[in-house]
């Protein structure tokens, strides 16, 4: 779990500025080939997906429930291919962060 | 409490603690997010066929991304930004007072086009509210924080069009305009409202595929 808070509190500038830096107005969906196939659920706008993984993560400073890991699990890996095509028009980096919260569901043991 | 009361602090003193806190806190924003990045080595070549490398220098230069899947918001979006910013620069009770203050001035707006300009920018502002309440995607998204930014971002406006019109007391009115305003220049650094700074910072200096300028930044 060390390694978890540890890589939580490296990138909690990263991560706190993009959080800060989203502005929820969802533009980034259409980008979402899963968005626009699946439904275009809610849960599969690229900010949404940011937030409810690593956003909780970083929020919760690493220390979840395993239910809420299994969101964020499912979140990351089924929710999102890592494809790196969202387009957030105020630049947040969403694919990389996304790809954090799969690091840390993987140091965690589930992935 | 007497809000008018507080006219000759809302009109003085605050006023310069307002906008000094705003470039202070900008500029440590920029300094911030300079030193969360690093130098980006140039990419290896530019593309050689002639259609992907006019692509490359127009996304490089003008930004080719623009204005994206949903072009009436980015449209609404993009006038929405520019009037917010341009209405407080270029409007003429601002200028006299800035004049009065430093002897220096903007150009002024004639103030029936600054007046439209304002309930233009409002309907915006009421376009966006609507949107967070009756998209789903988007009221997903939305906490309490969003409407609070947003009420944060338009009162200044509201209370300046109440007070030109002079629908409610005037002085009480006014008070209230210069002390939003005030509210909304030491807020922008360090609330979601920074997306006013990292907006250009994330698009221009940032290297990614979307990138709207030279890009040659990245996150170390």
């Amino acid at each position: 779990m060390k390694d978890v808070k540890q890589l939580l509190k490296t990138n909690r500038a990263k991560i706190s500025l993009a959080l800060r830096t989203c502005a929820h107005c969802s533009l980034c969906a259409e980008s979402c080939f899963l968005y626009r196939t699946k439904g275009r659920k809610s849960d599969l706008v690229p900010s949404h997906k940011l937030i409810n993984s690593i956003g909780t993560l970083h929020r919760e400073k690493g220390e979840v429930t395993p239910e809420t890991l299994a969101a964020i699990r499912e979140t990351a890996f089924e929710k999102c291919a890592l494809c790196m095509r969202c387009y957030c028009p105020l630049g947040v980096s969403l694919p990389h962060l996304i790809s954090l919260a799969r690091q840390i569901c993987r140091i965690k043991g589930i992935s | 409490m007497n809000i008018a009361a507080l006219y000759p602090l809302a009109s003085g003193p605050l006023v310069w603690f307002s906008v000094t806190f705003f470039f202070a806190g900008c500029t440590y924003q920029v300094i911030h997010f300079l030193r969360l990045t690093r130098p980006k080595p140039p990419p290896a070549a530019l593309p050689t066929q002639p259609v992907r490398l006019v692509e490359t220098v127009l996304r490089h230069t003008i930004g080719f991304t623009w204005p994206g899947k949903e072009k009436s918001l980015a449209l609404v979006s993009l006038f929405f930004h520019a009037v917010l910013v341009l209405i407080p620069l270029f409007l003429l009770g601002h200028n006299i007072m800035l004049r009065n203050a430093i002897g220096l001035s903007l150009f002024s707006l004639p103030e029936i086009v600054a007046d439209r300009l304002t309930v233009l920018l409002l309907l915006c502002a009421l376009f966006f509210l609507l949107r967070r309440l009756l998209i789903r995607r988007v009221r997903r998204l939305t906490s309490f924080y969003d409407y609070w930014v947003l009420g944060l971002a338009i009162a200044p406006f509201a209370t300046g069009f109440l007070a030109y019109h002079q629908i409610l007391p005037y002085q009480t009115i006014l008070t209230l305009h210069m002390l939003c305003g005030e509210l909304m220049l030491i807020a922008i650094p360090f609330t979601k409202l920074s997306h006013m700074i990292f907006y250009f910072l994330n698009r221009f200096l940032l290297g990614t595929e979307y990138s709207a300028g030279p890009g040659k930044r990245t996150f170390s």
